[in-house]
């Protein structure tokens, strides 16, 4: 039986802004045994990270530990002066953030990042410091040459690996992944995970992983705690909460999750959210016309949408750099009625496919026509007549909406 | 290294190999020189013609026009007129020749004869004020620049305590103030009333101008108040857009990372927040570093410190052109410089622009 | 990617506001926040004396009736100039200038950047590089010897000379700074959703992008009419200015010509220095609190009773 190295009691976190408290995490209790791989799981908000930065002693202004203990081997974290939690960081919690992007200090190498942790705990003797830096890059499978780097100069999933590499190097027993994926490619994110999974098993450090994607966790976790509005609603072994899922959050989260076409179990309160979020659009829009849907049904006029051998060339983004060549030679055909889905890691030119589609860019090669209508020579003028029956629904939903307009005002403005 | 353990490893990692082997940075470090001294010879170009166009804005011929206002003051003597009409080229003269003769001129730093100091040309005097000046304003930026984004470093580091306050209100406060203002009442209070410091000059008048440590305790003497007056105007600048990118840049994730892993705060202020809050202050400090000198120029007029700035008053007063020309020039060409230096210095100390 | 706080923050800004919400937001941001309040009530205060002026003051400012150069008195409470006219009576009337000068050359300027920052900032290629450098020279030319120049060979054209001066030197930081911002605006999807419904760019920049900047162009004038009232005060200071006109610059210009310091009437500089500088602090403390509007982590935080303090 391992011994227990976190006991959570009673915790209880608040934001406070502009005199408002609002509460982040209700009541949280658990406790971890030394080597454990444990999932938080839970949708944004439900107050995940905050629960992890308080384990890790990272709570800052405006958040504040308003009541409970966080107690690891026995020290309690919450009561511990700023210069106490810094000296227990070294074999105590580490933490690593959500998608290192920015996790690394622009200005320095990434041989430095290391120097400087050295530096603070004095655990490693100087003259071994650039030896043992190559040591922990190599554990997370980066080359030696990546210590002269600079940020900037390494991709997201190479910043995340160096963040994990940097965190490592306090030699923690426990360590923290809050969203360690989150922002990587599909494929960079297996291979940041399958790194993160291989080190815990080597090192032998307890770890727990914050995400809100429960396939990742699932996958890597032995046990899974599941957040929702600051409470942790249940816990248990991952194959348990897979198969029996106890609480009926959790089976709203896995019957999402699981197969898109299998059966999707409603909450009370939760099913109405979409659905009510169109309903309130479409009142506000009343005075407008839109034609309804069954109108559009009745058109005969169902075209295809024709792309034959097209290509995106754009000019290079700085001075002596190559031009970059988005889409090459594509060619498809989509059927009026069919769903045709695009798949590919970022930068492989699927936004750019839809960009040209909609018109917002022109094809520097081949055409694109939409039934008679050239949707690759389309002028201005024309462009209402192609978005009346072609539109795009944006991946970033606070980035696709003018801030200071409402719906109702968005709608007002659209073609109908 | 250890081997990977899954086919998505493998892929992503031959990916990530062959990006970190690519590098070589020492070309393009003369690019970026060469790029950022082309800008600065282009905006001196640039700020030649202005003084080139400037007075043929004026209705009439420039020199026609020149001498109209003279006149208004009093007869205008034979050797002025001529004078001016060496200065600005003959009337009817093709503009493009007269633009040649004129980018000739300075280039060879032949700004004519002052009308005032006459037989003395302008180049003379100017060289005489320039060094006054660049050291006081030299001097006293770079200090105000230092203690400035020190305060401002330690204002965001201690927000809402009085170390935040103080420096930040304070600052502000005092670079309300207009720099004459702030000049007058010093030279009031420290000058006349109290007698602490020198109300005119450069140096005493018994003293003549030497490379000896006397004269140079002199001259230190005479600058201070000026000096003085300058330092509190500005710091408050300096203080406050430090304190704010420091604010801002506290909330980044390094920082957090940072903190995270145990760093002494001192080094995460220092070598990680306040290490990135500068360099926007950088690209703010040459820009900032113009209203400095417009600001000496008022500073100089009060204490009657014989720099360029006193001279162009006196220029302006006395409707000097040739001189007016040849001082707007070489302040211009002064800011031009420190801001060029200001571009190399922060392509040293960020990495990121020279990628 | 965004930070966790930052999540947060976004999530706020998505909260539609109506125009009217946002206005009243942008004041209660403002006035909460301490240094800006002394500022609108101390603007406000300059600005009632300038309108009143005729009423407040005790005599006509170019009255030269007076004995000259005399001490504060029950007749003249700040003295008389070597002129022979009364000082608060100038003090007050000089107001209008300044304020005037302040808020048309700062207004203008303000305009002249909008325009040319936004339309630089939403249009993409080569010509960008040009308003670029145009904006550059004009930025790094230190201002006032160019104004000095400038104000020189047009000399005797008033005020308005005087006007048109400080907006060619002032437009250009205002100009940068929403230059930026727009770019950063112009990829958001939102502009892109707005391209492709067919609108027109002119109609897009000023329905999309506009609205979303106006705490910045706010700021920006504010900050365009502080420098204004500082040039006008240091070109009437070095008269440059219309010397026959009375503002508080000229009244220090005139002060120091008459050797004010050597007669002891410290007070004739004291003075109308004293008014500036309060004008042009008035301005910028408000600047502190149309900051806090666009850089929400500038914001001041209203003191909390928590049960235990968080070590940070």
């Amino acid at each position: 039986m391992s011994e227990i190295i976190l006991d959570v009691q009673n915790l209880n976190i608040s934001y406070i802004t502009d005199g408002v408290e609002t509460q982040a995490v209700r009541d949280a209790h658990f406790t971890l045994e030394q080597g454990e791989f444990v999932g938080l799981v839970g949708e944004s908000g439900s107050g995940k990270s905050t629960l992890g930065f308080a384990i890790a002693g990272l709570t800052k202004p405006p958040a504040v530990i308003t009541g409970g203990k966080v107690l690891f081997n026995g020290t309690d974290l919450t009561s511990l002066s700023t210069e106490q939690l810094r000296e227990q960081r070294r074999g105590g919690v580490a933490m690593v953030l959500q998608s290192g992007m920015n996790a690394l200090n622009p200005v320095r190498t990434v041989r430095n990042h290391f120097r400087d942790i050295f530096e603070a705990h004095g655990h490693i003797e100087r003259s071994q410091w650039d030896a043992r830096a190559a040591e922990l890059v190599a554990k997370v499978q980066m080359p030696e040459t990546v210590l002269t780097r600079y940020p900037g100069e390494l991709s997201g999933g190479m910043r995340q690996r160096v963040s994990i590499a940097l965190a490592l190097s306090l030699e923690p027993q426990l360590m923290v992944f809050d969203e360690p994926t989150t922002a990587l490619d599909v494929l960079v994110q297996h291979a940041v995970m399958d790194t993160i999974i291989e080190l815990q098993k080597q090192e032998n450090f307890t770890a727990i992983l914050i995400s809100h994607d429960l396939g990742i966790v699932l996958e890597s976790a032995q046990r899974v705690f599941v957040m929702h509005e600051g409470k942790i609603v249940e816990s248990g072994p991952a194959r348990q909460i897979l198969d029996k899922p106890k609480d009926d959050y959790t089976q709203m989260l896995l019957s999402h999750y699981a197969d898109p076409r299998g059966k999707v179990v409603e909450l009370p309160g939760f099913e109405d959210r979409a659905a009510r979020g169109a309903q309130g659009k479409k009142r506000s829009a009343g005075a407008a016309h839109p034609p309804s849907v069954s109108e559009r049904e009745r058109r005969t006029d169902q075209r295809s949408m024709v792309v034959e051998g097209v290509s995106k060339v754009y000019p290079p983004p700085r001075r002596g750099e190559q031009p970059v060549t988005a889409v090459d030679n594509v060619s498809f055909t989509l059927e009026p009625g069919a769903s045709l889905a695009l798949v590919g890691a970022s930068g492989s030119g699927k936004s750019t496919i839809a960009k040209l589609i909609t018109a917002v860019e022109k094809p520097t090669e081949g055409t694109i026509m939409f039934g008679d209508l050239n949707v690759g020579t389309l002028r201005r003028g024309r462009f209402r007549e192609l978005h009346r029956d072609v539109q795009m629904v944006f991946q970033d939903p606070y980035s696709a909406l003018n801030p200071l307009h409402t719906p109702g005002a968005e709608l007002h403005q659209s073609p109908g | 290294m250890t081997t990977p353990t899954s086919v998505a490893q493998a892929a992503v990692l031959v990916e990530e190999e062959e990006a970190v082997a690519s590098s070589g940075t020492g070309r393009r470090n003369l690019i970026f020189i060469a790029r950022k001294l082309g800008l600065f010879l282009l905006t001196l170009w640039a700020a030649v013609t202005i003084n080139f166009i400037l007075p043929r804005l004026m209705p009439g011929t420039p020199a026609d026009a020149i001498i109209a206002k003279l006149a208004q003051n009093g007869p205008v003597s034979e050797a002025t007129r001529s004078a001016i009409e060496a200065q600005l080229g003959v009337p009817g003269g093709n503009l493009f020749e007269q633009y040649i003769q004129y980018l000739g001129q300075v280039l060879t730093l032949d700004f004519g004869v002052s009308y005032t100091f006459y037989p003395l040309t302008v180049s003379e005097m100017v060289s005489t004020a320039l060094p006054y000046t660049l050291v006081l304003v030299g001097v006293v930026t770079i200090i105000a620049f230092i203690l400035g984004t020190l305060l401002g470093v330690l204002a965001a580091w201690k927000r809402g305590t009085w170390l935040d306050t103080l420096p930040t209100l304070g600052g502000s406060f005092a670079s309300a103030f207009p720099y004459f203002w702030t000049a007058l009442l010093l030279l009031f209070f420290a000058g006349y009333v109290w007698r602490l410091f020198p109300t005119s000059g450069a140096y005493g008048p018994t003293a003549t101008p030497a490379l000896t440590w006397d004269f140079f305790v002199d001259a230190l003497y005479h600058a201070f108040l000026p000096a003085l007056t300058i330092l509190i105007t500005s710091l408050g600048g300096w203080i406050l857009g430090m304190r704010n990118t420091m604010i801002s840049t506290l909330g980044e994730d390094y920082v957090t990372f940072a903190q995270a892993n145990g760093l002494k705060p001192r080094v995460v202020a220092l070598r990680y927040a306040a290490r990135n809050a500068i360099l926007p202050n950088l690209t703010g400090f040459g820009l900032a570093l113009g209203g400095v000198v417009g600001g000496s120029i008022l500073v100089e007029r009060v204490f009657g410190y014989p720099g360029v700035g006193y001279l162009l008053f006196n220029a302006v007063t006395n409707q000097d052109y040739p001189m007016m020309q040849a001082l707007f020039l070489m302040i211009t060409l002064s800011v031009l410089v420190a801001n060029f230096l200001v571009d190399i210095l922060y392509g040293v100390l960020d990495p990121r622009t020279r990628r | 990617m965004t930070t966790t706080q930052g999540v947060k923050q976004q999530a706020a800004i998505a909260d539609a506001v109506t125009p009217w919400q946002s206005f009243v937001r942008t004041t209660s941001t403002i006035w909460t926040n301490g240094k800006a309040r002394v500022g609108v009530i101390v603007l406000l205060l300059f600005i009632l004396v300038a309108i009143f002026a005729p009423l407040i003051a005790p005599y006509s400012p170019t009255d030269n009736s007076f004995d000259r150069s005399l001490d504060a008195s029950p007749a003249h409470w700040l003295g008389t100039t070597a002129a022979g006219e009364d000082v608060l009576s100038q003090l007050i009337w000089g107001s209008q200038i300044s304020i005037l000068v302040g808020l048309v050359a700062g207004g203008l300027s303000t305009i002249v950047a909008v325009l040319i920052g936004l339309s630089w900032g939403y249009s993409r290629g080569f010509g960008g590089e040009v308003v670029g450098f145009i904006v550059n020279l004009f930025l790094v030319i230190p201002a006032l010897p160019l104004m000095i120049v400038i104000a020189a060979y047009f000399s005797g054209g008033g005020i308005g000379i005087i006007i048109v001066v400080l907006v060619i030197t002032g437009w250009a930081w205002g100009a940068r700074v929403l230059r930026s911002q727009t770019q950063s605006l112009r990829s958001r999807d939102f502009v892109t959703a707005a391209v492709f419904s067919g609108d027109r760019p002119f109609r897009i920049v000023v329905r999309e992008i506009l609205p979303n900047m106006t705490s910045l162009i706010v700021g920006s004038f504010f900050g365009a009419a502080t420098a204004s009232i500082l040039a006008e005060a240091g070109l009437s200071f070095l008269g440059l200015g219309d010397t026959s006109i009375v503002s508080w610059g000229t009244m220090l210009y005139w002060a120091q010509n008459s050797n004010a310091l050597l007669t002891g009437q410290w007070f004739l500089l004291f003075a109308p220095g004293l008014c500036i500088a309060l004008l042009a602090t008035s301005l910028t403390l408000i600047n502190f609190g149309v900051d806090g509007i666009s850089n929400p982590r500038l914001r001041e935080q209203k003191p909390s009773k928590t049960t235990k303090a968080v070590k940070a």
